[in-house]
Order: structure tokens, then C-alpha cells, then sequence
């Protein structure tokens, strides 16, 4: 059986630090103990779960109720207004917008799509009931597909390159995206409104934000392994 | 025609148990476990079967707490209580106002079967009662009966209304004085872990050694343990010079049924509470078993527990405190405990004595645990028992600070005695 060399108690086959002092086991026998105990989940994690559902819950009754009492304005009253048009189509947006955030689907890549294609609806919907309203498709639709683009591709990225110090890599993140998202928002509006792409402000916003993102990650990667260490101790969240 | 008398379908909770619905937290949950391990992988279906038998045994067990308007009961409910997989940190909080839950959960893991208990429902001996009523019933259902036996219910055995009683009302003596008022006690202050977590660590020593420890200082195996738990925390009063220095007070649950003829299985105990003052120099090991041996004997006697019994009843009968309503009456609780009960012990340790199984079925059982509940206030408590020549001795700790346990284990080892360590740690 396998003792702790500091404290000279016996633990189980398979414990790798003494559960006193957390001293490394010196490990020889291979037999595998069953465990005494399940992975401990926390129960609190599971009533916060429980919890959201029932706001959920409510959230959508309001909702349906909300949806319910416009349409009878609509339908039974006969007022059209586009105060009604505005508020229904609001609600449904606002409803999705909570299911996406209120995590209930669990892919990430889905409920950024997800986040994507209810910003679309509500834009063409805006289009819709107001005849006056007519940038949905020329400019609403690629500034959200590009949104939606760079921030799949970031999560992508993030995801696979995930480091432990995030206070240094998520502002590199931000930085690099945006000005990526800047660039592309410029050229839309660009495109339609004068017809051909000449950037301007997109490029000064973008010069210092990949500046400061190069620097960081340079001195990131290149700064002595003390001064590190102090930027993680000081910084760490 | 003659009218049923309506059998009752509530009780009041007793004198102990009225403290434990207020100072109740979803952290300090006053629950705590008991639990066996068999040598085979628990049979869930046969679990089942077995809880739901013994369970209308226990008609204490199977309640609804409720509020009235001054004080808090007990309802009968018709919930057949389920074993359920363990998945949790153990001891959690226990739902027993909500409508559904009972004050109580059997747990099943691998070839163990846990029984989780809120303390305002009975007290260890009645636990443990359950728990070895309940590993009889599950053999049975196995195929392994059991001939009657000491400290065992059976399903079949008829109800005693002894079993139900009151005992704190029954051996209340009005105008016994006051005991004298106890000291502010050294507290341990550690950073404590986040809610929903609580980790065990369990030392595990043979008895024998223990006892022939014992007899050389001719003390008892919990005088020892006293002793021994005082050192720790000498040593512990030391390394941390900038607490507040204050006398170390370890509160110890006395079974009151060994000193009073009473069958009950509600609470029935009393804590008692031994403090050193660390500031007065340093303890040798002998003085320490001197002390604890000392005021052992002096505490545990019919006179001195009556007077306690007698001084907590005491507190709850003045009509004024009676017609206090419920919701205002729990907060002045809260406080008061929190000033006069929490604030006068450094720490608690419990020991639930030897377990003894019947023969045709102490075999299968590999061992018995007893884990402390969980306590904000004192951080740290420690509970043990024994089975069959082994001593299993369990921390819980709000904090992952295990200072404590490191120095308790540390020094057992140091006095000649081999121990193995387990934990839940993550
Ligand atoms: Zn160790």
C-alpha cells in the first residue's frame, strides 16, 4: 500500500497527492482501487439551473400573453397600426434572443448563428412594416453575415489556440476582430452608398488596434518568464 | 355508533430539534451522514424495496416540517421515500419545508449506502438505528434474514409509543438553577469553500492500539480522542499567533439514553464542553488526558445533564417566548445561537461508539462511516465510530485549509499508531 512520505499515513492505491499535505505519493503498485467516492457535482449548479427555467417560463408566458393581446388589437380592434407590427415582431425577437442567451443550446457556433439569424429577422421585419425603412437587405443582411462571420471564426480560433493566461489573449482577440469587423463594416456601407469602396476610417481605427494587439502578443511571447508570472499573478480573474 | 378516536397526525419537534429549522443555512445544513459499506455492489431494486419496508417502521422519519404560527411541526406524509445514486458532496441541504421532500435521503454508491439525516428529525443513535434496520431489511430481501437483535428494528415489530416520546420533556425538572454561563471560545478562521462543497477526510486506525493506548492512561477511547484533539489544537493555537487568543472549547454530544432510561428516537442529547486555555503555557499529553478524564466524569453525570436538560427546556416555556411569533422568533434563535451556542465552541467531536451488526450478516458489511454536518461556524467538526476492530475517524470542513487534519493525523502517527487517509478531495 502507498504512504505518504511526509506524513506516514497509508492512502489508496491510485491517489496521486496525500490528501493531508498534498505531497506527491511515490507510486508502485498498479492494482486500480475502486473509488470510494462519485466526481462530486456541486447541487447548487443544478438549482441555479432550475431556477432559469422557471424564469424562462415566465419570461414566455409574458411574452405569449404580450403577443396574444397585440394581435387582438390588431385583428379584433382593426387598428393597424405599426405600433403593433413594431411590438410583435419585438417580442418574438426578444423571446429568441433569451432562449440563445439563456444557453439552451449547448453549441456555441449554433447560438452564434442562432444570434445572427433572429438580429435578420427583426431587420427585415422593420423592413417589412415600415415602407420607408429599405436598408434591411443592401446593408442589414451582410453587416450581421459578416458580424456573425468574424465572430464564428474568432470563437473557431479561440478555441483552438486556448491559452491559460486569457488577460492577455482575450484583449489581442478583441482587438484583431474588431478592426477586422471595422474594415468589413466600412466597405458595406461604402458599397452602397456611393458605390465604390474607399476606406477611411476603418483603417485608422484599424492601424493602432493591431498595433497594440502585435505589441501585447510580443511581449507576451518574448517577455522573461518573472515579469510573466507577475502579470499573471496581478491580473488574473 | 363510537367515534374513532382520529389517530394524530402531527408532533411538535422537541427541544432540540426546534433550534435547527432556524439556524439551518444551504451551507451549515444541519444534516449529517451515516453510511455502510457492503462487500458486494449495492442492489438499488433491492434498495428500494428495503427503505420503503423500514421506512413505515419509522413513521418519525417520514414527515413534512410545517410552520405554525408560533412554532414549527412535524406532519405525517405518505412519500415513500426513493434511493437515489450519489452524485453530490456529501450532507447537503435537505428540502424537508417543500412539499415531496422528506427530512431524510438514502444515498447508494458503488457498495455503499448512505443515510443523510437533518438533525431536527433525531439525533445520531436514531440514525444509526435506521441505517442498521435498514442493512437488516436489505439482506432479508437478499435472502439473508437475521434473528432478532439488539439495537434492530424490524419492519414487523410493532410501534412503541416510547419510541416517540419527548424525552427532554420528560426528564425536565422545573427550578433546577442555571449552569453557569460558558466562556467566548478560540475560533478557527479559515476562507471557506465555495456553497455546495464539503470535503471529508477520514483516518482510519485500528481500535486495538487505540484501547491499549487508552489503558495506559487509563482513560476511556473518547477521553483519548479528547486529549489528543486538544493537542492538535495546541499546536494549531501556536502556528497561528494572531487569531484571537482565546480559551479552545470542543463541544461533545452526550447520548443522553445512557444515563436516562429512555427509548426514544427523536434527539436526545446534550453537548457538553470542555476548553483549555492555551494562553495559561504549554499542555504535556498526560495533562491533557488529566483534564479531559476530569471533566468527564464530572459532566457526564445524572445531575449535571439533568440540570442542562432542564436549562434548555427551560428557555422555551416562559409564555412570552411562546406567543412570539414564528418568523420573529426564529431570527431572536439565529442570534442567540449564534452568540451563546456557536460562539462559545472552537470545534465539536462525536463519537457514535462501537457498531455491532448481527452475526449472519457483519460479515458482508466492510465498514461503517459518520460524517459531521456541516458548520459555518465552526468550520471544522469531527465525528467517528467504530466496526469490527476499526476506528473510522471523519473531518468535514468548510475550507480547504487542512491544517487541522494534517496536525490530528500527523500526531496520531507520531504516538505509534498506523492510519490510512481517505477523502472526497477534488
Ligand atoms: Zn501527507
Amino acid at each position: 500500500m502507498p504512504y505518504c512520505p511526509k506524513c506516514g499515513v497509508e492512502v489508496d492505491n491510485g491517489i496521486i497527492n496525500c490528501p493531508l499535505c498534498v505531497c506527491e505519493i511515490p507510486q508502485f503498485e498498479e492494482d486500480v482501487v475502486e473509488k470510494r467516492f462519485p466526481i462530486p457535482e456541486n447541487i447548487y449548479s443544478n438549482q441555479i439551473k432550475e431556477l432559469k427555467k422557471q424564469i424562462f417560463i415566465s419570461i414566455t408566458i409574458l411574452c405569449f400573453g404580450g403577443i396574444l393581446t397585440l394581435s387582438s388589437v390588431h385583428f379584433l380592434a382593426g387598428i393597424d397600426s405599426q405600433i403593433t407590427n413594431y411590438g410583435i415582431i419585438g417580442i418574438f425577437g426578444t423571446w429568441f434572443y433569451l432562449f440563445l442567451f439563456f444557453g439552451y443550446i449547448s453549441n456555441i457556433y449554433l447560438t452564434v448563428i442562432g444570434v445572427g439569424a433572429v438580429s435578420l429577422f427583426l431587420i427585415l421585419g422593420i423592413d417589412i412594416v415600415n415602407p420607408g425603412v429599405t436598408w434591411s437587405v443592401d446593408v442589414g443582411f451582410p453587416v450581421v453575415v459578416l458580424f456573425t462571420v468574424i465572430l464564428l471564426c474568432a470563437i473557431k480560433l479561440y478555441k483552438r489556440f486556448k491559452r491559460k493566461n486569457q488577460y492577455v489573449i482575450i484583449p489581442i482577440y478583441i482587438f484583431t476582430w474588431s478592426s477586422f469587423f471595422c474594415l468589413g463594416l466600412e466597405s458595406i456601407i461604402d458599397y452602397n452608398f456611393s458605390g465604390e469602396i474607399s476606406l477611411t476610417w476603418s483603417v485608422i481605427v484599424l492601424i493602432p488596434l493591431l498595433s497594440i494587439a502585435a505589441v501585447l502578443l510580443g511581449l507576451y511571447i518574448n517577455l522573461p518568464e518573472k515579469i510573466r508570472d507577475r502579470l499573471r499573478r496581478k491580473f488574473h480573474f | 355508533m363510537v367515534k374513532k378516536p382520529k389517530k394524530k397526525n402531527w408532533y411538535r419537534l422537541d427541544n432540540t430539534a426546534k433550534l435547527y429549522p432556524a439556524i439551518t443555512s444551504t451551507q451549515a445544513t444541519s444534516v449529517f451522514r451515516l453510511s455502510a459499506t457492503l462487500k458486494k455492489m449495492v442492489e438499488p431494486s433491492l434498495l428500494k424495496k428495503a427503505l420503503v419496508r423500514i421506512s413505515k417502521r419509522f413513521p418519525l422519519f417520514t414527515v413534512r416540517l410545517k410552520r405554525g404560527f408560533f412554532w414549527y411541526y412535524y406532519e405525517k406524509t405518505d412519500i415513500d421515500p426513493v434511493p437515489e445514486e450519489e452524485k453530490f458532496f456529501p450532507c447537503m441541504f435537505l428540502e424537508y419545508k417543500k412539499e415531496g421532500f422528506l427530512p431524510f435521503r438514502v444515498l447508494y454508491y458503488k457498495r455503499k449506502i448512505s443515510l443523510e439525516i437533518s438533525h431536527s428529525i433525531t439525533d445520531g443513535t436514531g440514525a444509526i438505528t435506521f441505517l442498521k434496520s435498514l442493512i437488516v431489511e436489505y439482506f432479508a430481501q437478499k435472502g439473508v434474514p437475521c434473528d432478532l437483535f439488539q439495537g434492530i428494528v424490524r419492519p414487523e415489530m410493532p410501534i412503541e409509543d416510547c419510541e416517540s416520546e419527548d424525552s427532554f420533556q420528560h426528564y425536565y425538572k422545573k427550578g433546577l438553577p442555571d449552569p453557569p454561563p460558558l466562556a467566548k471560545a478560540y475560533k478557527l478562521n479559515y476562507k471557506s469553500i465555495p456553497m455546495g462543497e464539503y470535503l471529508i477526510t477520514t483516518g482510519i486506525v485500528d481500535v486495538k492500539n487505540i484501547l491499549a493506548a487508552s489503558k495506559e492512561y487509563t482513560c476511556t477511547v473518547t477521553q483519548y480522542f479528547i486529549a489528543h484533539y486538544f493537542d492538535t489544537l495546541q499546536d494549531l493555537f501556536r502556528l497561528n499567533s494572531d487569531y484571537k487568543q482565546l480559551p479552545v472549547v470542543i463541544n461533545i454530544p452526550v447520548n443522553l439514553r445512557n444515563i436516562f432510561p429512555s427509548k426514544t428516537m427523536r434527539n436526545f442529547f446534550a453537548g457538553i464542553s470542555p476548553a483549555i486555555d492555551f494562553r495559561l503555557g504549554h499542555y504535556s499529553f498526560a495533562e491533557l488526558i488529566l483534564i479531559a478524564q476530569n471533566y468527564m466524569k464530572t459532566a457526564i453525570t445524572e445531575k449535571k445533564l439533568a440540570q442542562q436538560i432542564s436549562y434548555n427546556v427551560q428557555q422555551e416555556k416562559p409564555l412570552w417566548i411562546r406567543v412570539v411569533p414564528l418568523w420573529l422568533k426564529k431570527q431572536i434563535v439565529k442570534i442567540v445561537y449564534r452568540n451563546y451556542g456557536e460562539n462559545r465552541m472552537t470545534t465539536s467531536l462525536s463519537n457514535l461508539g462501537d457498531v455491532v451488526m448481527p452475526g449472519e450478516i457483519e460479515d458482508q458489511i466492510d465498514r461503517f462511516e459518520f460524517y459531521p454536518p456541516p458548520s459555518d461556524g465552526t468550520m471544522k467538526k469531527v465525528s467517528m465510530l467504530s466496526y469490527r476492530g476499526k476506528m473510522y475517524i471523519s473531518f468535514g470542513s468548510l475550507t480547504n485549509d487542512k491544517t487541522v487534519e494534517k496536525l490530528f493525523f500527523r500526531k496520531l502517527r507520531k504516538a505509534g499508531f498506523a492510519v490510512k487517509i481517505e477523502s472526497n478531495g477534488v
